[in-house]
C-alpha cells in the first residue's frame, strides 16, 4: 500500500523549512535560514526572522516541490510546527500550512516541535522499539522523554528548569569572546582542552536537589560558574584558559545529560535513546553517551547533524507518524502556542 | 467551471468565467470578501487584532462556501499590504501568497489605507482630499493623504491619488503637517478616533469607525489590473526591526 504523501513545514525560529514523507521515506528536505542575519545581532531577532520567514515560505516550497518532483495535488496532509517556539516566526507557518490545508482541501496537523526533533530518526535508523528514551537538546530546550508511540504515548520525565543546553553553550561562548552562535565554537575549542582542568558544578545532582528533580536539568549555575572563573582569571590579569574551561565546561554539560539518561534507561528498563536536536551535534556528548549507554547494553540513534537541527523533515516525519496513528486532524482555527506542553502532540484551537 | 454552485443570495453562476477575487486584509482585524466582477458575493469581519492566525482562514472557508464557491474558481487574490503591526500582517500576505501558489493563481497588493482613502472619497468632488489614519501602536498612527484618482476623461478609475504617504508617525507630528483636512473633517479611520484631540474635532463619527472594506480592496486590484497601477506584495512595515544591543554582561562575581 503506498502510504500518505505528507508535507512537513517548520518556522518555530530562524529556518524555514519543508520537507515531503511518504511513510518512513524521505523524499525532500529544504531549509531556508536567516541565521546570518542573526550573527551580527549575537543572538535571534525574532522581527528579523518573521520577515525572513514570509520571503522564504513560497521560494522554499516550490523548491521541495520540485526536488521530489511532486504536485502539490499529490500531497495527502499538511503538517506544522504549532509549538513551542518565537510567536512570530511559527505564526507565519501555520498561516501558510492553514492557506495549503484549505486551497487543496487536505487535513492539517499542527504537530509539537520538540517530538518531531526525536520523530525525526525514524527516517533515518527505522522503525521505533516499543520503548524508548528521547533526549532532546537544543537551543531552546533540553527534554528527556518516555515514548511508546510518538504520536500517542509520550511521558515527559524532565526538562531544564533554567537554560537550555545549547543556551548555556551561546553564553559561555559569548564569555570567552566566540563568535555567535557560541554552541560548534566552544566544541572545538573544548577538543583542544582538558576537560578535568576545573571542577564545575553538575546541576540538580546530588542529594535533595536529585531526589526532587532526577530527570530536570538547570544549567544556570553552570554558567555563573564559568563566569566567575573567566573573571578571577581576568581580575588577577592572568591569561584566562578558554579551551580548558571550555573542555571542562562541556564535560559537565554531557556528564548531566548522559548520566540522568543512563539512570531513566535503569529506572524505566528501556534499552534504546534517541536524542535529537541541535545541541546533539555537540562532540563531547555523542562521545560520552556512547560510551557510557553503550556499556550499559543501551543503544544509541542519533540522527546526522542536518536533521538535528530544525527541519521540515523532522514535522514531516510527526505528521507522518500521527496520520499513521489515526488522530483526527486539527481544525483551521488552531492557535499556535509559544509553549506548547509536551504532553500535546497536537495544537488545540 | 462545473465544480461552482451557487449559493443563496448568490449572483455567481459558474457558466461565465467572471474574475472572481479572494480579498483579505489583515492589517487591522481581519477582513475577507469575495468579489465577482462586480459584484461582491460575502464578506467576513473579526474585530480581534490578536488572533489573526486563528481567524483568517476560517473566514475564508466560511466566505467560499457561503458563495458556493470552491478554491478552485478563484482567479485573482487580493491582499492589504498595511501599513500594519507587523506578525497581523504576515499573516494576510503569507496566506495570500501561499494560497495563490498552490490555485495558480496571481497574487496582488494594495496598500490597506488606500481602501479607507477611497471609501471616504467615493462621494467627493474631484478636489476632495482626505487623511487615513490607523493605529500603529506605541502612541503612533500610520497615515496616507489621498485625492481622488481622475483620468483625461472618461469615468473616474477606482482608485485613490497619494498625495503623501503611506506614513508612521506620533498624532501630534500628522496633525501639524495636514491643518486643512483636519480643519475640513476629511479624516477617515480608527487612527483618529484614537486620537481625538489632534484629529477629531470636524471629523465625521461614521469616518471615524471606518475599517478598511476587503471589497474596495479588490475593486481597486480589478482597476489596478486595467490600468498597470502598483500591485507590489511587499509588505508595509514603516518601522525597522526592533533590535536591542545586547546590554553589557553583568559580573557574576
Amino acid at each position: 500500500m503506498v502510504q500518505p504523501l505528507v508535507l512537513g513545514i517548520e518556522t518555530s525560529c530562524d529556518e524555514t523549512g519543508i520537507a515531503l514523507t511518504r511513510g518512513l521515506d524521505l523524499l525532500t528536505d529544504v531549509t531556508a535560514s536567516s541565521m546570518d542575519d542573526h550573527a551580527r545581532f549575537g543572538g535571534i531577532v525574532p522581527e528579523v526572522a518573521s520577515r525572513a520567514h514570509l520571503e522564504s515560505f513560497v521560494p522554499t516550497l516550490d523548491a521541495a516541490l520540485e526536488r521530489a518532483e511532486v504536485d502539490l495535488a499529490d500531497v495527502d496532509a499538511v503538517a506544522v510546527t504549532a509549538g513551542p517556539g518565537l510567536v512570530g516566526s511559527l505564526t507565519v507557518g501555520v498561516s501558510a500550512a492553514k492557506a495549503l490545508a484549505v486551497a487543496i482541501d487536505r487535513p492539517l496537523y499542527g504537530v509539537n516541535h520538540v517530538l518531531g526533533h526525536v520523530a525525526v530518526d525514524a527516517l533515518v535508523h527505522g522503525p521505533f522499539p516499543q520503548e524508548f528514551l528521547g533526549l532532546v537538546v537544543s537551543g531552546g530546550h533540553s527534554s528527556l522523554l518516555l515514548v511508546r508511540d510518538i504520536a500517542t504515548d509520550v511521558t515527559e520525565l524532565g526538562q531544564t528548569l533554567d537554560d537550555a543546553a545549547g543556551e548555556a553553550f551561546d553564553k559561555v561562548g559569548r564569555l570567552l569572546g566566540l563568535p555567535y552562535p557560541g554552541g560548534p565554537h566552544v566544541d572545538r575549542l573544548a577538543q583542544t582542552g582538558d576537560p578535568a582542568a576545573i571542577a564545575f558544578p553538575r546541576g540538580l545532582s546530588r542529594g535533595k536537589d536529585l531526589a526532587r528533580h532526577p530527570y530536570d536539568f538547570s544549567f544556570s549555575g553552570l554558567k555563573t560558574a564559568v563566569a566567575r572563573v573567566v573573571e578571577g582569571y581576568q581580575d588577577a590579569g592572568q591569561e584566562v584558559p578558554a579551551a580548558d574551561i571550555a573542555a571542562s565546561f562541556s564535560e559537565a554539560v554531557a556528564d548531566v545529560l548522559v548520566t540522568k539518561t543512563l539512570t531513566a534507561c535503569e529506572a524505566h528498563g528501556v534499552n534504546t535513546v534517541v536524542i535529537g536536536g541541535g545541541f546533539s551535534a555537540n562532540s563531547r556528548l555523542r562521545a560520552l553517551a556512547a560510551e557510557r549507554l553503550g556499556e550499559a547494553g543501551v543503544t544509541v540513534r542519533i540522527p546526522p547533524i542536518r536533521y538535528c537541527t530544525d527541519n521540515g523533515a523532522m514535522i514531516a516525519a510527526l505528521g507522518s507518524a500521527v496520520v499513521a496513528a489515526g488522530l483526527p486532524p486539527s481544525t483551521l482555527d488552531i492557535t499556535i502556542d509559544s509553549g506548547m506542553p509536551l504532553t500535546d502532540v497536537l495544537a488545540h484551537a | 467551471m462545473a465544480s461552482a454552485h451557487a449559493g443563496p443570495g448568490s449572483t455567481y453562476s459558474g457558466t461565465v468565467r467572471e474574475p472572481l477575487i479572494l480579498c483579505l486584509d489583515t492589517s487591522d482585524g481581519g477582513a475577507v470578501g469575495l468579489l465577482c466582477g462586480e459584484d461582491p458575493l460575502g464578506t467576513e469581519r473579526s474585530g480581534d487584532a490578536r488572533r489573526h492566525t486563528e481567524t483568517l482562514t476560517p473566514m475564508i472557508e466560511s466566505v467560499l462556501h457561503g458563495a458556493g464557491i470552491t478554491p478552485r474558481d478563484l482567479t485573482a487574490i487580493a491582499v492589504g499590504t498595511g501599513p500594519a503591526p507587523f506578525t497581523g500582517l504576515r499573516v494576510g500576505l503569507v496566506t495570500a501568497m501561499t494560497m495563490g501558489r498552490a490555485l495558480g493563481i496571481g497574487v496582488h497588493g494594495v496598500c490597506s489605507l488606500d481602501a479607507l482613502g477611497y471609501a471616504a472619497l467615493v462621494s467627493a468632488g474631484p478636489d476632495a482630499e482626505v487623511l487615513a489614519l490607523t493605529d500603529a501602536r506605541r502612541r503612533e498612527v500610520y497615515w496616507a493623504h489621498y485625492r481622488p484618482a481622475a483620468l483625461a476623461d472618461g469615468p473616474a478609475p477606482f482608485d485613490v491619488h497619494t498625495l503623501g504617504g503611506p506614513g508612521v508617525d506620533t498624532p501630534a507630528e500628522v496633525a501639524s503637517r495636514f491643518p486643512d483636512p483636519i480643519a475640513e473633517g476629511a479624516v477617515v479611520g480608527r487612527g483618529a478616533a484614537l486620537y481625538p484631540d489632534a484629529f477629531a474635532a470636524h471629523a465625521v463619527p461614521d469616518a471615524l469607525a471606518a475599517v478598511v472594506d476587503p471589497i474596495v480592496l479588490g475593486r481597486i486590484t480589478t482597476a489596478r489590473l486595467g490600468s498597470g497601477g502598483d500591485l507590489t506584495t511587499a509588505p508595509r512595515y514603516l518601522r525597522r526591526p526592533d533590535i536591542h544591543a545586547a546590554p553589557g554582561r553583568k559580573r557574576a562575581s
